[in-house]
């Protein structure tokens, strides 16, 4: 599997049809993969893909030190994908910018590379084969336990897990989607959320990082991997895919490339319970 | 003649330290990761793992802290001008000789151009017990720096782990000295330890020419390496908030609510990170730092050659948590030894 | 002991819920005092930041009101918002603030009555909560109040 994909990094490489590739190489650390960007096709070789290779590369496709360098292919797990769908969808990424090396992993472990290579049959392969891991009714399950209890213990428990954010904003950072040139939290005239390490502006951040990806949450766990303080970001990330589901009926994040966004549209018959 | 304590002796060392009104803080797994905390004995304590995920820094030098407040009467601010609070006094147990030895960094740091007596009362209130590492993991790289499982730099007693649970002790300041004085009963005499550290020394990398580094450093301002050192870097602040030598703050007022009539808030200071783009950004809107190369630059700049050049030691003690907490796998060590073997084919071309 | 008096900070959109409250005003009906009305151009321009704000700056209890759905004098900005609102309300549920403590209405020009009854009703809700006594907490923190 490895050889094809280097093979395809290559020839990418060669025929200019991408200026350099995205991908993953093993870190200095071992065991543990870390993301590399390559120009040269001489240094395909480098590229790995192994259960170790967590990161999801679409953050990359933003970022401004990347872009100077043309068109991109990445090497992409199914997540990666989504995010950059996400990213066509919200007009942040050109789709013609953007090639896929795609790549998954099989019930059984095993690592292929993948067939599919427009966005076309991509988005196929995902729907056909690729339910949304945020969705899955053993992820929801930590999320209904803590629906279920009173809002002091849910409150209780947010705080004390919110109290040991540092606010190095690597859940920020880590995330393909959260792309804005100047964060709202970066703000401070008028300031909406507190720079300091307290409860009250720990709290502020995390309701508002985790509201911003309402829709969009593509549920690669990113942000809950990188958190040097342990925070389960992805219990939030969860739960409002969760209520985006079940309030507005729309499939999960990622699932198309185009059209209207959530939180960009509004249908007449959405949800009216809640006003007085 | 050395000393040791037992196990045993060491619970009833912190059972007194508490006793005297002091706090005692230590490694504790009470998630799933081990971090420091208060403890109120000895058993709580968890000194079983290669380090804590975030360092003593934060005993000393914490993520936020007020520095003064003030209310508004009309048009006319009122300060009301805070003394730093009155600091607890705090020993903290189990700290890693990495972990120590960014206090002598700091202190130099903090008592250079103005006295932060924030800091400093702090530290003056704090006692540093040590142990040493009988183990590391694949990113401790002490001795690359210069240190090493066992070293002194910043503690105020040594403990060495030696044979049946007891530590070997090793008062290095008046400090410990004292300390150990006051607990005489607990402490036995003992023969001369022999360093359980040597099995994890030839686990550790060997040191860095740190000179030759500084040196490159020096005349490579602008240069090409800076940004391929940082392209997959993502610009968190992981690196620099885990670190226990980084120091730098931001001052940022926040207004709170009316007190007594009058409206009211807070200055404070809080953690900043050089790899956060606005962390140079002018009012202007210029930044000199505009692109994550000029700050991964910087980082390494300031670590091995600005705070060197000042100071005299390195603003890193290889304690390995920017390699591990980094969520996409920098490496500081690689990029150190890049460095050194560049400077080695430029002095060679000479 | 005097009851307790909470604290509520209203978020209304100019053209229809303000127009609403000044119709209670002008019609003399008697209401609860306890509302602080905010006036903004649209629901849709009522940021969820302004919620945790006025939480941060002490209220016990928010209020956001606008036009009715259709009504919206720039088409659709309440529809955006009531979208946004029926995810957000979970949140911050999810994050253990009292459901009770944010009301969503609907009170259009014509409805100063509707008005004054929605208010006393918010304001017998938060009554009864009490004081936002966990918010406080984070803020005497912050403030540093805690220390002194």
């Amino acid at each position: 599997m490895i050889d094809q994909l280097r093979r395809r990094a290559r020839e990418l490489l060669t025929t200019g049809e991408a200026a350099c590739i995205i991908g993953y190489a093993n870190a200095s650390v071992p065991g543990k993969a870390a993301p590399i960007v390559i120009t040269r096709a001489e240094d395909a070789d480098r590229l790995v893909f192994h259960a170790a290779c967590c990161n999801n590369l679409a953050v990359y496709l933003t970022r401004p030190e990347i872009r100077k360098l043309g068109t991109v292919a990445m090497v992409a797990k199914p997540a990666d994908v989504r995010a950059a769908f996400v990213l066509m969808q919200e007009n942040q990424v050109r789709p013609d910018d953007v090639k896929f090396i795609a790549v998954d992993v099989t019930p059984a472990g095993e690592c292929t590379l993948l067939a599919q290579r427009t966005r076309e049959e991509l988005l196929d392969y995902l729907v056909k084969n690729v339910p949304p891991a945020e969705l899955a009714d053993d992820a929801l399950k930590d999320v209904a336990a803590l629906e279920e209890q009173t809002d002091g213990e849910r409150w209780a428990y947010w705080q004390q897990q919110f109290s040991r954010c540092i606010r190095c904003y690597a859940c920020r950072q880590v995330c393909p989607l959260c792309y804005c040139s100047r964060c709202v939290a970066d703000k401070n005239r008028p300031q909406w959320i507190e720079t300091s390490a307290h409860g009250r502006g720990n709290l502020a951040w995390n309701i508002t990082r985790a509201f911003h990806l309402a829709g969009r949450c593509v549920g690669c766990g990113e942000c809950e991997r990188a958190c040097p303080a342990g925070i389960p970001l992805m219990k939030l990330n969860r739960k409002l895919a969760k209520d985006v589901r079940d309030s507005f009926g729309v499939h999960a994040a990622g699932y198309a490339f185009s059209g209207e966004q959530l939180f960009a549209g509004y249908s007449p018959s959405d949800p009216n319970d809640f006003f007085e | 003649m050395a000393i040791k304590i037992s196990k045993d002796n060491l619970a009833a060392l912190v059972d007194s330290l508490r006793r005297s009104g002091m706090r005692v803080v230590a490694p504790v797994s009470r998630t799933a990761f081990t971090e420091f905390a208060e403890i109120v004995a000895l058993d709580e304590a968890d000194f079983s793992q290669v380090n804590t995920r975030s360092s003593i820094k934060q005993f000393l030098f914490p993520a936020t802290e007020p520095i003064l407040s003030y209310s508004l009467e009309q048009s006319n601010v009122k300060l009301e001008c805070e003394e730093p609070p009155e600091p607890r006094k705090t020993v903290i147990i189990g700290s890693r000789p990495c972990d120590t030895a960014s206090l002598p960094i700091l202190d130099k740091l903090f008592s250079w151009d103005c006295e932060d007596r924030f800091y400093l009362n702090r530290r003056a209130a704090t006692v540093v017990i040590s142990i040493a590492c009988t183990d590391c993991d694949d990113c401790c790289f002490c001795t690359a720096i210069g240190l090493g499982p066992d070293s002194k730099q910043g503690s105020d007693l040594l403990l060495v782990p030696g044979e049946s649970g007891c530590y070997n002790a090793e008062p290095c300041t008046e400090r410990g000295a004292e300390l150990v004085k006051q607990h005489e009963k607990l402490f036995t005499q003992s023969a001369a330890p022999a360093s359980v550290c040597k099995a994890v020394l030839e686990k550790l990398p060997k040191p860095l020419n740190l000179d030759r580094i500084a040196n490159w450093l020096r005349g490579h301002f602008y240069d090409d390496f800076w940004q391929a050192a940082s392209l997959k870097c993502v610009g968190c602040g992981c690196c620099t908030f885990l670190c226990p030598t980084c120091h730098c703050f931001d001052i940022t007022d926040e207004h709170g609510r009316y007190r007594d009539g009058r409206r009211a808030g807070l200055r404070r200071k809080n953690w900043d990170s050089c790899q956060f783009a606005q962390f140079t950004l002018h009012a202007s809107g210029h930044n000199p730092r505009p692109d994550r190369a000029s700050r991964w630059r910087q980082r390494m700049m300031h670590k091995f050659l600005y705070y060197p050049e000042r100071f005299g030691s390195r603003l890193c003690t290889g304690c390995g948590r920017c390699v591990r907490s980094c969520p996409v796998q920098m490496d500081i060590r690689d990029q150190l030894k890049a460095i050194e073997s560049m400077q080695a084919d430029d002095e060679q071309h000479l | 002991m005097a009851e307790f008096e909470p604290r509520i900070a209203a978020f209304v959109c100019t053209w229809c819920t303000y127009a609403g409250a000044d119709l209670a005003g002008t019609s003399r009906l008697q209401y609860a005092s306890n509302v602080r009305v905010i006036k903004l151009p649209c629901t849709g321009r009522i940021d969820f930041h302004f919620i945790i704000k006025a939480f941060e700056r002490g209220a016990d209890a928010v209020l956001v009101s606008g036009c009715h759905p259709g009504d919206c004098h720039y088409t659709a900005g309440n529809y955006h918002a009531r979208r946004r609102w029926t995810i957000f309300r979970k949140l911050l549920e999810f994050t253990g603030i009292e459901s009770d403590r944010v009301t969503f209405a609907w009170v259009s020009a014509a409805e100063g009555a509707k008005w004054a009854n929605l208010v006393n009703e918010v304001t017998e809700k938060a009554r009864k909560l009490g004081p936002f006594t966990r918010y406080k907490r984070l803020n005497e923190i912050a403030e540093g109040e805690a220390e002194r």
